[in-house]
């Protein structure tokens, strides 16, 4: 286990907002992760506490209502370590569909992984997803975020968290580039938002909700 | 003497042992705090939260995040065993540690 952590932790990271892939079972997930460069919007019913099946949406704005992926995934919890005051998980996702990124429609494949760990007062994720297309429009992401809540809140209380999120993105030929953003993260319940300013100056918007 | 002092100890662990059982199936109890672990965040109490909402027997549900403790309120005459409960944690995906029947 010890190498496999390691090997996701060496190996590239990636993605957005740090949704769980999978949640308690007969639960629904919306999620959406919005940034100039990529908006994606995802449902996924969870039929069990570790599958899940979703439907994702993607958009490239700055490339026009064209540019888009369609997506239907499975995702498994593989491992979760419940521990008295800390949660660890590991999850593989994997999926299928349509992708019209580069305005010629073809098949797109999707893989992916993600490691996270939380207590009540410290989070860290590492997570990577790979979308590959016929079309050589590949899409590639990487996350790293680490966060800590400046208060510890009860049940019914607002949660905050202040995150540092490190993402590198990768559109096929496109050169990779890298954002670092600084990230609040507000949560009541069930409803999850989050705002982030990444040094360049890119605002990304995050939302997750279960019901 | 003897035979009659040890039958009466026998009888007395049986009797014990017997009501023991009985508050560990939770049939005699209106208050159950059950300890969890891996339920670290509000989200995931709402996953267990939900999960208990569900049962006829319960009347109320309290999640207490410091203690990792689920607090149970069954209805007048309710029953709720541990291998319920049991269930009810491992299909939210956490872990039960035990219950305390008030």
């Amino acid at each position: 286990m010890k190498k496999l952590l390691c090997s996701l932790l060496i190996g590239g990271f990636s993605t957005m907002a740090s949704a769980h892939p999978t949640s308690f079972q007969g639960s629904t997930g919306l999620m959406g992760e919005h940034s100039p460069s990529l908006s994606h919007n995802q449902l996924n019913h969870s039929w069990r506490y570790w599958f899940a099946t979703g439907l994702h949406y993607y958009q490239r704005p700055q490339e026009g209502d064209d540019s888009y992926a369609v997506l239907g995934t499975t995702n498994f919890l593989l491992k979760r370590w419940n521990k008295s005051n800390l949660q660890a998980n590991l999850y593989a996702l994997g999926g299928a569909g349509y992708s019209n990124f580069k305005g010629v429609g073809g098949e797109v494949y999707f893989a992916g992984a993600q490691f996270d760990i939380e207590d009540r007062d410290y989070y860290f994720l590492a997570k990577h997803k790979h979308m590959f297309t016929t079309d050589g429009s590949d899409y590639q992401a990487s996350t790293l975020r680490v966060g800590f809540s400046p208060y510890v809140e009860g049940f019914d209380g607002i949660h905050s968290w202040l995150i540092l999120s490190v993402m590198q993105t990768k559109f096929w030929d496109e050169s990779p580039t890298w954002e670092v953003t600084p990230t609040l993260r507000v949560f009541y319940k069930n409803l999850l938002f989050e705002i982030g300013q990444s040094f360049s100056g890119d605002t990304n918007f995050n939302y997750i909700t279960h019901f | 003497m003897r035979n009659i002092f040890k039958t009466t100890i026998i009888a007395f662990s049986f009797i014990f042992s017997a009501s023991a059982f009985a508050e560990i199936e939770g049939t005699k109890s209106s208050k159950i705090e059950v300890e969890v672990h891996g339920m670290v965040c509000a989200f995931c109490a709402t996953g267990v939260k939900n999960r208990f909402s569900k049962f006829e027997s319960i009347k109320e549900v309290n999640v207490d995040l410091d203690t990792m403790k689920v607090n149970l309120e069954l209805k007048a005459d309710a029953t709720l065993t541990e291998d319920e409960i049991k269930a009810a944690i491992k299909e939210s995906g956490y872990e039960y540690k035990g219950a305390k029947y008030e």
